[in-house]
């Protein structure tokens, strides 16, 4: 944002910045083990995936983890190992996920145990979406706003995604939010991607309802990825162990339709 | 209680050195003839008595105790006429001085000089004084002259980037820096995102830096003190002056209400990028915003010959606009100021200063709008005396209270907007200090400049919950004060003192110590210091920054006052130094002291300086060899990491070159390590992203960073009363490309590789200005 900010302002004064690809050596840190659970209510089949992080000079090859141990649980003490698919992927066979529950993932890989968990919240129903057009710089397109009331009094996180049902490339990305200044609120806000649909377009819609602490990754993974950050970190992992990755159990809905 | 019990027994000792013989006092002002203005610093001196002078304080007064006696007073200030008068002393007498300006060549004025030996005599040290002359002659970025980017070629002190007018002074962070515009404090001392200071230098008269060793009557922060003084305003005749640039155009206008007894100054600064925005084709450009102005005022008036009134304010703003979305932010001062002669001995100011910075960011489309905002509001009530007993001694004491008020976030949208009104309660403290300071000349080879700060500061309840955290930023506990009931009180003494011994005639060796206590904490976790950044006064969790410095130098001057060396080597501890926690939400979070952490801080280095301050050819090297370190709770496994401004080596030259009346060259370099900076280690993948590995905070380097800049002025032969002058500068001569930001990114060529792309702004910059004066 202040990136943005002074780009433009300089941009505005009439002088150009300019940049350059360059060398530079940089130090290397031991690999280290990336792990990305995810549990969506009414489903059956849960998966979690183990990778692991290469120098920064090495291609984007990622090696995957096999022969972990995979275990989930919830609350309710119910149980189930994972299946290794043998690329760093493991998956639940029949373990349905129910909102309220919290679900925890305990992974032991290469002689180490890593244990997280995570709540999915009660479901804020979304009542539909409303596009507005819009013109930026240009560009038209269109803005969406999901319907939804928010619960008054309860922190509520939010994740958005949406995209073309015709072109599964033109997403928004992942849009996360939480109610810190509209609790309780119908809400009104556009909340803007990286694709901007046309008229014509059919657009899917998904909302999913995570918890605080799987904001708080996403939160501080765009805090610290942004470029302008004054000390970059990792994000912050709900992970026990040093672990790279998060856990999120959600509940999820989604909404289609065409733009007029 | 203990203090001024101690203090007045410090004040009765050197008041009762009274010796048999009968003593007298010449006290008065000294000014400059044509425009009336108050001069600081000039030295009176009876030429009988050699080591015996008085200097002027920052009103002009000056007082000067002598034995009864016939006395040839002589008073020498650069760029005037030396002033000579005979008086025979038998009673208190009063004469105001009026220098006029020097006839002599521009050739043979000498610059800079003061008090042509004070930097090596005075017991004060680690102070910078910031000549104006020289800053019209330095290359600046766009032409515009900035008392700030001078201060940046000085040792000790550091740009924050480039282009950039925050500063770091011996380690510090830039909130650590205490920037006073004719006593009021400016939180936010950038424009434009920080490419330009908040102060227009046409309206400066004096800029002093105190690099941590500030005496006693100054206090707030760790680092230094930026002390800026304004003109009066002429008080004999109108004046103007002003310039035109490539990016601002200034206008400054003077006159007297009351000839010799009042004047008011009124000057103005503004950017016009925008209005060629107007010009566009494009919707979206035109409706874009983007300037900053400043307005500075000051009126003056004498009641008599005791009584003095100064009524000075300032007001700044940026506005930045893009289509719906828009941000804009400023300062505002005031200062009412009170001078009184109580006798020939004891001076007397008080002053009511009101400060304050806000920002505001609106979001506005079709039926919706959004406005987040902050303030900070400061009330301060100051009483200072100056009592001037003999000629070897200053006494400095007064009272000082301040109100701070920040709201660190306030919300509200229209019905529309579905975002629910929302203010954060406010911070609330009340800042008290005492404080005492002697200037004391011992003999010919020992001065000494002691002084002891008493501070409080108390933190108020606002009527809502105030929380206290853990380690782990969690509530422990929650408590509702009422509306300014003391929550809590913290008490710090801050002592200083400085001495130097003149071992020679023209060196000298000074060493010192001094405390300061910090109470406002800025703390930004981006790169650049940002408009939105929150200032957080002392609460119930976050106790008072501390810092210790101990320094020591060795001044010298060669070939008749010509040339200036100094070394400087300083250590200086600090304590609460405040980060945040990895993944704070700074912006308007109520909770924001639980993503708060605290350790210590240690900066230590030597620096350099050798001047050259009279003839043709003038300028400086500075340079300096520091570190600076952090060691912070849960950060770096709780072990020292560098600070992001430790540079290890940091190097200006700066030339200027008046070939004859018309034509002045200049020529600045500036050559320094560059910022600890955090760099990835490695790199993973997670939801089809390639994401970098972080391990240890400041751990690698910015590439060096170096720069020449030249600058030609143009003086038009006066006409009349009319000067004006053409100059032209280049910034960054040779197109260095220095490293602004270095970014980590997937190569656009190959989705199978990452890449290191780096970001430079200014490759050289050519800029023309014209100013004029009459």
């Amino acid at each position: 944002m202040n990136k943005v900010l002074i780009l433009t302002a300089l941009f505005l004064i009439g002088t150009v910045s300019c940049t350059k690809v360059i060398d530079l050596e940089l130090k290397e840190s031991d690999s280290q083990i990336v792990l990305k659970g995810e549990v969506n209510s009414g489903e059956l089949i849960h998966s979690l995936s183990i990778t692991k992080s290469v120098a920064f000079n090495q291609d984007n090859v990622f090696p995957g983890v096999i022969g972990a141990t995979v275990t989930l649980t919830d609350d309710q003490g119910n149980s189930e190992t994972l299946a290794d698919l043998g690329d760093g992927n493991y998956k639940t066979v029949n373990f349905l996920a129910v909102v309220g529950r919290t679900y925890t993932f305990k992974v032991v890989a290469e002689g180490e145990t890593f244990v997280s968990s995570s709540t999915i919240p009660a479901l804020v129903p979304l009542l539909g979406i409303d596009f507005i057009p819009s013109s930026f710089f240009g560009s038209t397109g269109n803005i969406i706003v999901p319907k939804f009331l928010d619960p008054a009094g309860v922190k509520n996180s939010y994740v958005f995604y949406f995209y073309n049902a015709d072109s599964l490339d033109q997403n928004s990305g992942y849009i996360f939010a939480n109610d810190d200044f509209a609790d309780g609120q119908l809400n009104q806000q556009p909340f803007f991607g990286n694709w901007s649909p046309e008229s014509g377009d059919s657009v899917i819609y998904e909302m999913y309802g995570i918890d605080t602490p799987v904001f708080v990754y996403y939160f501080s993974f765009e805090q610290n990825t942004s470029g302008n950050s004054g000390a970059p970190a990792n994000p912050v992992s709900n992970w026990s162990n040093n672990a790279l990755g998060y856990f999120t159990a959600q509940n999820f809905q989604s909404f289609s339709a065409l733009v007029p | 209680m203990k203090i001024i019990v101690y203090l007045t027994v410090l004040i009765f000792i050197t008041s009762f050195k009274l010796s048999a013989q009968e003593k007298y006092t010449l006290s008065g002002t000294i000014k400059d003839s044509t425009t009336g203005e108050t001069l600081i610093g000039v030295k009176i001196r009876p030429l009988e008595l050699s080591g015996i002078g008085a200097v002027c304080n920052e009103y002009g007064f000056y007082s000067l105790t002598l034995p009864a006696g016939t006395y040839t007073f002589s008073v020498s200030y650069p760029t005037y006429k030396e002033f000579q008068r005979k008086i025979t002393l038998t009673e208190n007498k009063t004469l105001n001085i009026n220098l006029s300006a020097s006839v002599q060549d521009l050739l043979e004025v000498e610059v800079s000089a003061i008090k042509k030996d004070g930097n090596v005599t005075d017991a004060q040290m680690g102070v910078e004084k910031i000549d104006m002359n020289e800053i019209n002659k330095i290359p600046v970025i766009f032409g515009e002259k900035d008392i700030v980017k001078t201060l940046q070629l000085l040792p000790g002190v550091k740009s924050a980037g480039e282009g950039n007018s925050g500063f770091f002074v011996r380690g510090g962070a830039a909130d650590q820096n205490l920037i006073l515009l004719d006593e009021a404090p400016v939180y936010n001392a950038s424009h434009l995102l920080g490419f330009f200071s908040t102060f227009n230098s046409d309206v400066i008269k004096t800029a002093t830096l105190y690099k941590g060793t500030q005496p006693a009557q100054y206090g707030g922060r760790l680092a230094s003190v930026l002390d800026i003084k304004m003109n009066e305003g002429n008080s004999k005749r109108l004046g103007m002056s002003g310039g035109i640039g490539l990016i601002a155009s200034r206008l400054t206008v003077e006159a007297p209400i009351v000839k010799d007894k009042g004047s008011f100054l009124i000057a103005g600064r503004r950017t016009y990028a925008d209005l060629f925005l107007k010009l566009s084709n494009d919707q979206n450009l035109r409706d874009t915003k983007l300037f900053f102005y400043d307005l500075n005022t000051k009126l003056n008036y004498k009641f008599g010959e005791k009584d003095r009134v100064f009524l000075s304010g300032y007001f700044g703003r940026d506005v930045l606009g893009l289509a719906d979305f828009g941000i804009s932010w400023g300062n505002a001062t005031g200062t009412a100021r009170w001078n009184h002669i109580v006798n020939s001995k004891l001076f007397s100011n008080t002053s009511f200063i009101v400060s304050n910075y806000q920002y505001d960011i609106s979001i506005a489309s079709d039926d919706v709008e959004i406005n987040i905002g902050s303030t900070l509001q400061d009330y301060n009530l100051k009483q200072e005396f100056q009592y001037f007993p003999n000629s070897r001694n200053k006494w400095t004491f007064g009272l000082n209270a301040i109100y701070h008020g920040v709201v660190p976030g306030e919300v509200t949208g229209n019905e529309n907007s579905g975002v629910n009104n929302e203010k954060q309660p406010s911070k609330l403290g009340l800042e008290n200090a005492m404080y005492v300071s002697n200037e004391w000349s011992i003999n010919e080879k020992f001065n000494i400049l002691y002084g002891l700060r008493g501070t409080s500061f108390s933190v108020l309840g606002n009527g809502e919950n105030s929380f206290r955290f853990n380690e782990a930023g969690e509530i422990t506990d929650t408590t509702v004060y009422s509306q300014n009931e003391f929550a809590k009180t913290y008490v710090n003494v801050e002592p200083r003192i400085f001495m130097s011994y003149i071992y020679s005639k023209s060196a000298s060796i000074k060493g010192g110590y001094a405390r300061n206590v910090q109470n406002l904490h800025l703390i930004s976790n981006t790169v650049s210091t940002s408009p939105t950044d929150v200032w957080l006064p002392t609460t119930i969790n976050v106790k008072p920054e501390i810092s210790d410095q101990v320094s020591l130098g060795w001044f010298k001057n060669f070939k008749q006052n010509k040339y200036e060396f100094s070394s400087e080597i300083y250590y200086k501890w600090m304590q609460n130094q405040i980060d945040y926690r990895n993944g704070a939400n700074t912006q308007a979070n109520e909770l924001l002291e639980g993503e708060l952490l605290y350790g210590v801080g240690r900066a230590y280095g030597i620096e350099f300086l050798l001047k050259k301050k009279t003839g043709k050819f003038t300028g400086w090297i500075g340079y300096t060899l520091s570190r600076t370190e952090k060691k912070i709770d849960q950060i770096n496994n709780n072990e020292w990491y560098l600070a992001r401004q430790d540079r290890l080596h940091d190097l200006s030259v700066v030339g200027i070159y008046d070939f004859n009346k018309k034509w002045t060259a200049s020529a600045a370099f500036v050559y320094s390590t560059g910022n600890a900076v955090t760099f990835p280690t490695g790199k993973y993948t997670i939801d089809e992203e390639v994401v970098f590995v972080y391990s240890s905070r400041n751990g690698d380097r910015m590439p060096d960073y170096h720069r020449l800049d030249l600058a030609l002025t143009y003086n038009i032969a006066k006409r009349k009363r009319f000067e004006s002058s053409w100059s032209l500068s280049i910034y960054n001569a040779y197109a260095r490309r220095n490293a602004y930001l270095i970014e980590f990114e997937e190569n656009p060529n190959d989705a199978n590789k990452t890449q290191v792309v780096q970001t430079t702004l200014f490759r050289i910059v050519p800029t023309v200005t014209y100013n004029f004066k009459f």
